[in-house]
């Protein structure tokens, strides 16, 4: 469940300062002179912070928080499939017990195109969404907590840099049935509450139903799933509205993989986008995982610009030699 | 809502990326089409180490072969860092077991790092990690990137074991959790599986690591 801040250009903008403003500057470096990573070391190169540092859970519920990365200029630290090389931000949670982490909800990604590369990740800042959750018995009351960051982060050269942060839990009484989305985080945190709607506005969402996004996968000479090799074409589509770019991120699939050399572009002609995605299967590879064609289809070029997750089993053949969800 | 699933640990770098879709496009190491495919011969090399001694593939023919690419400055391979697999003793521990196991196993570091610096600055930087770890190793030296764009290989580590027969029998990560020491290591259970005269169970992985800088 997201908040329902509507995208208010107030509160985004009050969310950026305050992300700028928390961005510790840097000591400029002189043209000609080579970067030494040994100015800043790996682990002040992203400064991790906890959003909000006390986080209240109802009993039986759950609250938002927002881990957020400030990022050295120049450098970028990965998405959950980065791309050609790198490895995803990581985070392990030590919490009380009764209370469970989610996974992370990723926000739309950067492409970064290097002469050797092409990767997803995060530049200048990123806020990770995570959901805590409370279990019906968890008694009310104050509990500490941490959490531990690794992550690889990048310039031309690579570091693995990492941090620890210990937070505060305030387990309260269990809420109404009915409880607004905006009881989850305390109304008193405004800084929290802004922040954590700013990036979940980020965060590539399931296509509506209204949308009428089309996601299938196709297999022109059929699919056996005794076959080494599948040959399919993951095919999308649906509306553009006002963007003339769309492009297809995978996901790291086991037994299904998707071209090299980075996103695959689409193309947009009378307010419609269609992306053709050419995929190979192979069912010995899958490490036990449901076969899939996954990822995120991106309409414009900006990390605020909309995002739609792609998922689509991939599974015994149907007399059509297709697919579908 | 869909909902990403974590990948575990052992699964978050275990998703297969075997041989590149044939229907690649616009791939940046596109002048060599990589001919490594795993249960298909290795491809014929010959690298010259950092010592001057000459490597023929085909020279091994009878023994289990483990190719490791290697970057001294990759933080994941050969550079300061602690989840450097040299510096943080997995690859002597890795090298310890494979002995146990078939002590005619043959592992060699192959460096197709260019990013436009010298070969002599890349082979001594080399030389300086191993000094370090204290683990003899040789290091190839594939400085236009030949051998390392027929393999494919994409980042350091990235690993390749090849059997008796010059057979690929598996390539990829290096271990299934980079961040520790708890868990499996494909390129032991490769090299057992081969000894065993079985075909490994993980026969691709998706490596982790630093891409690899190659000659543009």
């Amino acid at each position: 469940m997201r908040p329902r801040a509507a995208p208010n250009r107030l509160i985004a903008a009050a969310g950026l300062l305050t992300a700028t403003m928390t961005t510790v500057a840097t000591a400029q470096l002189l043209p000609g002179v080579p970067a030494s990573p040994r100015e800043k070391g790996p682990d002040e190169l992203a400064r991790m912070s906890l959003l909000p540092e006390r986080v209240g859970i109802p009993v039986g519920g759950s609250a938002w928080v927002l881990v957020r990365l400030a990022i050295e200029p120049k450098w970028h630290v990965y998405w959950r499939n980065p791309g050609d090389s790198g490895v995803p931000v990581e985070l392990k949670w030590t919490l009380p017990a009764g209370i469970s982490a989610g996974e992370i909800r990723w926000p739309r990604p950067e492409v970064f195109r290097t002469p050797y590369e092409i990767t997803y990740g995060y530049a200048d800042e990123v806020g990770l969404l995570v959901e805590l959750k409370a279990s019906e018995e968890i008694g009310t009351g104050a509990r500490s907590a941490s959490i531990r960051g690794d992550w690889m982060i990048c310039k031309e050269m690579c570091l693995i840099g990492g941090a620890d942060r210990t937070f505060e839990i305030e387990v309260s009484g269990a809420v109404e049935a009915d409880a607004t989305d905006s009881d989850r985080v305390p109304i008193t945190d405004s800084e929290a509450f802004a922040a954590i709607a700013r990036w979940q506005a980020q965060v590539p969402v399931a296509p509506p139903e209204k949308m009428k996004l089309r996601q299938m996968v196709e297999f022109p000479n059929g699919f056996r799933a005794d076959a080494n090799e599948n040959a399919g074409v993951l095919r999308l589509s649906g509306p553009a509205g006002r963007f003339s770019e769309v492009r297809f991120l995978p996901d790291a699939t086991p037994g299904t993989t998707y071209p090299e050399g980075g996103p695959v572009e689409g193309r947009v002609a009378s307010g419609r986008f269609e992306v053709e995605v050419p995929i190979s299967v192979r069912p010995g590879d899958a490490l036990g995982e449901a076969l899939r064609a996954a990822g995120i289809v991106c309409l414009g070029n900006a990390r605020t610009d909309p995002a739609f997750e792609i998922e689509v089993p991939i599974g015994p053949p149907t007399a059509g030699g297709s697919t579908a969800p | 809502m869909h909902v990403k699933t974590r990948l575990s640990r052992r699964l978050a770098i275990a998703a297969a990326a075997a041989c590149c879709v044939s229907l690649a496009h616009a791939g940046l190491v596109d002048d060599v089409a990589a001919k490594a495919e795993v249960g298909k011969p290795a491809p014929a090399f010959t690298l010259t180490d950092t010592g001057g001694t000459t490597h023929n593939l085909a020279d091994f023919k009878g023994k289990t072969v483990v190719l490791e690419w290697f970057s001294p400055y990759c933080p994941w391979s050969g550079g300061e860092s602690r989840g450097s697999v040299h510096r943080n003793g997995k690859v002597k521990s890795l090298v310890e077991k494979m002995k146990a196991v078939d002590p005619n196993v043959v592992y060699v570091l192959v460096n197709s790092t260019h990013q436009g610096r010298p070969e002599k600055e890349i082979a001594r930087d080399s030389d300086a990690v191993l000094a370090t770890t204290g683990v003899k190793l040789p290091i190839l030296m594939d400085y236009d990137g030949t051998v390392g764009k027929m393999y494919g290989a994409k980042v350091t580590p990235h690993l390749y074991v090849i059997d008796g027969e010059g057979v690929l029998r598996y390539q990829g990560a290096f271990d299934s959790d980079r961040n520790s020491t708890d868990g499996s290591n494909y390129v032991l259970e490769a090299v057992t599986a081969i000894k065993n005269g079985e075909t490994p169970s993980t026969a691709s992985t998706r490596p982790y690591g630093c891409g690899v800088k190659y000659k543009r």
